[in-house]
C-alpha cells in the first residue's frame, strides 16, 4: 500500500518536481564509520552540510540514547556522541555540532509514537494503522550560513525538519534506507504539507522555504522571522484540468500574503 | 484557494515561486496533484410534520447546554455556553418568559448552572481574578493563587440578581 496515498474515493497522486540545481542526494555516500553496540532495533537518519552536500553527519536512535556524529568525523563511539532522552524519554537535546567548517547549535530531536498524534491528524492515523510500532521524528537545528541571518542562536538561521508534502520524517532502518536531511542547500519555495483539494471547496495552501532531502519529510524549512523581508511573499500558480473536454484548462493565481 | 465548480477530478499543476524577494535566490517547485470529488453527504430530509414549533434561544452563537423541562413541563430551559444567557420558554405557546444573563465565560461545571427543584432561583458560578502571590519562607520560594470567583442567584420570574455568594477572604491554595 503506498503510505503517501490520499484517504478517499480518488486515490492522489503527488510529484514533486525539483526545479533548483539542488546536489544530487541519491548519490551520497552512506558508509558509516564504527558504531557502538546497540541495545535495541538503531534507527538512522543522514544529516548532510553545505550546498554541495559534500559533509556528512549522522544520527542514530537506539531506544532511548540518540547517537550523533558532532564532529561530522564518522565515528560514533566517541563519549560525547551519546545523547540520553529527557525525562519524557523521547526528547533529545543534542546541542552544538560541527559541520561544513561551521558550529551549528540547538539540535533537538523529539520521537513521537504515531499513536499519539492519532487522534489529530489524519495522515498520522493512517500510517499508524500500518504500523504500530512507527515513530514520527522532529527535528529543530539552528543552522550558521553564509551571507544569511536569521533569528536563532547569534543569527543562526532555525530550520525545523518533521513532514512535508512527500509525507511524516521517519528514521530508516538501516544506512542505506536512511532519510538524507539537507542544511545549507539551494532553497526553495515548498508546499508545507499535503493539502487536499476537493472541486467546490476552500482549502488553506501552507507553503514554507526550504531545502528538500531525500524520503519522506525530510525538508529543512527555515524560519522565515528575520530571514524573509516583510511585505514580500510568494505565489501560487494552479493550472485544473476542465471539467468537460471542450473546456479549456482553469487557471488560478494567489498571492499567499498572510503569514502564519 | 477554492477549487472550481468547473474542475475536473483530475491532478491540478500547482507551480510555487517567490519572484518577490529576488535576493534570496528561492527556486521554484512544482507539483501534480489530485482533485478529489465532493464526497455525497447524507441526503437531507424533509422536517417532521410532527413538528410544533421553533424556540429560538437570543444567543445565536454559543452551544445549548442545560436543556430541560420543568417538574410540571410547562417551562422549558437552556443555557448558551460561554456566553451565559439562560433562557426560559413557556412550552404551550413557545411565548419567551425571561432571559437571564449570567455573563460570558468559561466554567468548570455543567451545565454551566443549576435550578432550585421548584424552579424559582437559578445559580451559576463566576470566575473571578485568579491571583498569583510569589512568597519566600526560609530560604525557599513559594507560590500562592487565590481565587476570588463567587455564586450568584436570580429571581426566575423577574430576572433579577438576588444574592452573590462570595469566600472571604477568597480561597486560595499555596
Amino acid at each position: 500500500m503506498n503510505r503517501f496515498s490520499l484517504p478517499g474515493a480518488i486515490t492522489a497522486l503527488l510529484l514533486s518536481l525539483t526545479l533548483s540545481q539542488a546536489a544530487d542526494l541519491t548519490k551520497i555516500d552512506r558508509k558509516i564509520g564504527p558504531e557502538p553496540t546497540y541495545q535495541a532495533q538503531p534507527k538512522y537518519c543522514l544529516l548532510v552540510f553545505g550546498r554541495d552536500a559534500q559533509h556528512r553527519v549522522w544520527l542514530v536512535h537506539d531506544g532511548d540514547t540518540l547517537y550523533v556524529d558532532r564532529n561530522a568525523n564518522g565515528d560514533l563511539t566517541e563519549p560525547a556522541e551519546k545523547a540520553k532522552g529527557g525525562d519524557d524519554g523521547r526528547t533529545f537535546e543534542v546541542g552544538e555540532l560541527q559541520a561544513d567548517y561551521r558550529t551549528h547549535k540547538r539540535l533537538m530531536v523529539q520521537v513521537t509514537k504515531f499513536e499519539r498524534l492519532a487522534h489529530i491528524d489524519p495522515e498520522a492515523k493512517e500510517r499508524w494503522q500500518q504500523d504500530a510500532n512507527a515513530s514520527h521524528y522532529l527535528l529543530l537545528i539552528d543552522i550558521e550560513l553564509a551571507g544569511r541571518t536569521g533569528e536563532g542562536i547569534d543569527g543562526r538561521a532555525t530550520h525545523v525538519v518533521s513532514r512535508d508534502a512527500n509525507g511524516f520524517l521517519e528514521f530508516g532502518d538501516a544506512p542505506e534506507r536512511a532519510p538524507v536531511i539537507h542544511f545549507g542547500g539551494p532553497w526553495e519555495v515548498m508546499l508545507f504539507g499535503r493539502p487536499r483539494l476537493t472541486i467546490g471547496r476552500t482549502t488553506d495552501l501552507v507553503v514554507g522555504i526550504g531545502t528538500p532531502g531525500l524520503g519522506a519529510g525530510t525538508t529543512a524549512y527555515v524560519g522565515y522571522e528575520g530571514i524573509i523581508p516583510k511585505g514580500l511573499s510568494p505565489r501560487a500558480d494552479i493550472t485544473f484540468a476542465p471539467a468537460s473536454a471542450d473546456q479549456k484548462p482553469i487557471r488560478a493565481r494567489y498571492d499567499l500574503t498572510h503569514r502564519c | 484557494m477554492r477549487v472550481p465548480e468547473g474542475a475536473a477530478s483530475r491532478p491540478a499543476i500547482i507551480t510555487l515561486s517567490f519572484d518577490d524577494w529576488k535576493e534570496g535566490e528561492i527556486f521554484p517547485s512544482q507539483y501534480e496533484l489530485d482533485i478529489l470529488t465532493r464526497p455525497l453527504g447524507p441526503a437531507p430530509k424533509p422536517v417532521s410534520p410532527r413538528l410544533k414549533g421553533k424556540l429560538v434561544h437570543p444567543a445565536r452563537k454559543g452551544t445549548m447546554d442545560g436543556i430541560a423541562f420543568s417538574a410540571d413541563s410547562n417551562r422549558i430551559v437552556a443555557g448558551d455556553y460561554p456566553g451565559g444567557i439562560v433562557q426560559f420558554w413557556d412550552v404551550e405557546s413557545g411565548k419567551e418568559l425571561v432571559a437571564i444573563d449570567t455573563g460570558y465565560g468559561y466554567r468548570a461545571s455543567d451545565p454551566f448552572f443549576s435550578l432550585s427543584s421548584d424552579w424559582r432561583t437559578l445559580f451559576s458560578a463566576r470566575r473571578g481574578e485568579v491571583t498569583r502571590t510569589a512568597v519566600e519562607k526560609d530560604g525557599q520560594r513559594l507560590a500562592r493563587w487565590e481565587f476570588d470567583g463567587d455564586v450568584r442567584s436570580w429571581d426566575v420570574a423577574t430576572g433579577k440578581l438576588r444574592h452573590t455568594f462570595q469566600h472571604s477572604p477568597p480561597r486560595g491554595i499555596g
